[in-house]
């Protein structure tokens, strides 16, 4: 046997090499006629700038601020509840009525006596603002009130409680919508993952 | 023999042919390479340009596994597989290696799937689409080791040297030309054997 030409079909031919080359040469690959069907270039397939770890990163920095979002809501609106259910009984009087309950939309009662009727708020820099950790409601024993006071208060009351009971309710619809856009954004993270380490084939 | 000769034939080393013979896989390995990286930045006709590099080879792999008429449609799969998985090739003059192996494997899956036998149907000589010599002869090195197979079949039907089916592979000349010694051994063996019978 000519291993030379078995190696690179150098050197003397080996008939034996070449009848079998002509033989088996009939099953040879032909090149088709069409052209190899590629799929549409998908972004698993090429190398590009959205890599398939800073995808996962993206994905996972957005479910985060989706989720920090969401939650700076959620503790707003509890802090509005906080600052409501803190609101010191209008019918006693105050020294001082704080700021804060007038800028967050909570109007003290008018017409009640009150320190805000038509008064200035008196504060040490004159400007209006009144820490509320300085106000002291007076140490006075609840005063009986008339019936129609009663009636006004109750209704009062009744506001100060459904307000905050709707306080509630959008506290614990945002929580929900926290938890859904936290499961949703799980579950393309998940997703993603999949298609990463799917082969396709074997 | 001087002594010079023998130890060029014990590393199978044939003197300036043999540099030039190492040179010219080089210089394809990193033509394939710079193919495969512009594949993948996303370059089509590149992968169109490998595609016709290494068919033979995926070709020889899957006829030395597979029936005949499955050959062809298995290429186009294990093209396609390659084509979206290029991405995660981590070097480029790997990929014949790597292309090599999704070959086999898919060779390995169509086994699975279809439960078909390795011994090429008795009535596939007489089909009209396949050369009834053609058909015993690769029915006869089927029946020889798997490397050796491999090997042959790329070098008697698919014309590739022994360099290139290295260079094409991944696999390393000294082993393709043992491969071939002792697959061309064999198989002559067996011919003799059915020209005798």
């Amino acid at each position: 046997m000519n291993e030379d030409y078995l190696w690179d079909k150098s050197g003397e031919t080996d008939p034996d090499i070449e009848m079998l080359e002509n033989r088996l040469g009939r099953l040879r690959y032909r090149r088709p006629a069409e052209p190899l069907p590629l799929p549409a270039t998908s972004r698993w397939s090429f190398r590009s700038s959205f890599s398939h770890p800073a995808l996962a990163a993206a994905a996972v920095l957005m479910m985060l601020l989706l989720a920090g979002g969401l939650w700076l809501g959620l503790q707003s609106r509890s802090g509005q509840r906080e600052s409501v259910n803190t609101l010191p009984d209008s019918s006693a009087p105050l020294e001082q009525q704080p700021r804060e309950h007038v800028s967050s939309g909570v109007r003290p009662p008018l017409g009640t006596g009150g320190p805000l009727d038509n008064k200035f708020v008196a504060s040490d820099n004159n400007r209006g603002v009144v820490h509320p950790a300085r106000v002291t409601p007076r140490n006075h024993p609840p005063r009986r009130l008339s019936g129609k006071r009663q009636s006004m208060a109750r209704k009062r009351d009744r506001k100060g409680t459904t307000s905050r009971e709707e306080l509630a309710r959008e506290g614990e619809q945002a929580k929900a919508q926290l938890i859904m856009a936290l499961h949703i954004a799980s579950d393309k993270l998940n997703a993603v993952q999949k298609k990463i380490h799917t082969n396709p084939g074997t | 023999m001087s002594e010079t000769d023998t130890a060029n034939q014990l590393l199978f080393i044939k003197g300036a042919g043999a540099a030039s013979t190492a040179a010219e896989p080089a210089l394809e390995t990193s033509t394939d390479a710079r193919l495969v990286e512009a594949v993948m930045r996303g370059d089509r006709d590149s992968f169109g340009q490998l595609y016709d590099l290494y068919a033979p080879m995926v070709h020889g792999i899957l006829l030395a596994r597979v029936p005949w008429d499955e050959v062809d449609d298995l290429v186009q799969d294990v093209f396609l597989v390659a084509f979206k998985r290029v991405h995660t090739l981590r070097e480029a003059g790997a990929f014949g290696g790597w292309l090599a192996m999704i070959a086999r494997n898919r060779a390995v899956d169509f086994h699975r799937r279809k439960r078909a036998t390795e011994e090429l149907p008795e009535n596939l000589a007489h089909r009209g689409s396949v050369d009834p010599e053609a058909a015993e002869a690769l029915r006869l090195i089927r029946t020889l080791p798997e490397a050796y197979r491999e090997t042959l079949v790329l070098r008697l039907v698919e014309g590739m040297t022994g360099p290139e089916i290295a260079e094409r592979t991944g696999l390393t000349p000294a082993s393709v030309r043992v491969n071939l010694h002792r697959g061309m051994k064999q198989l002559r063996e067996k011919l003799g054997m059915e020209n005798s019978s």
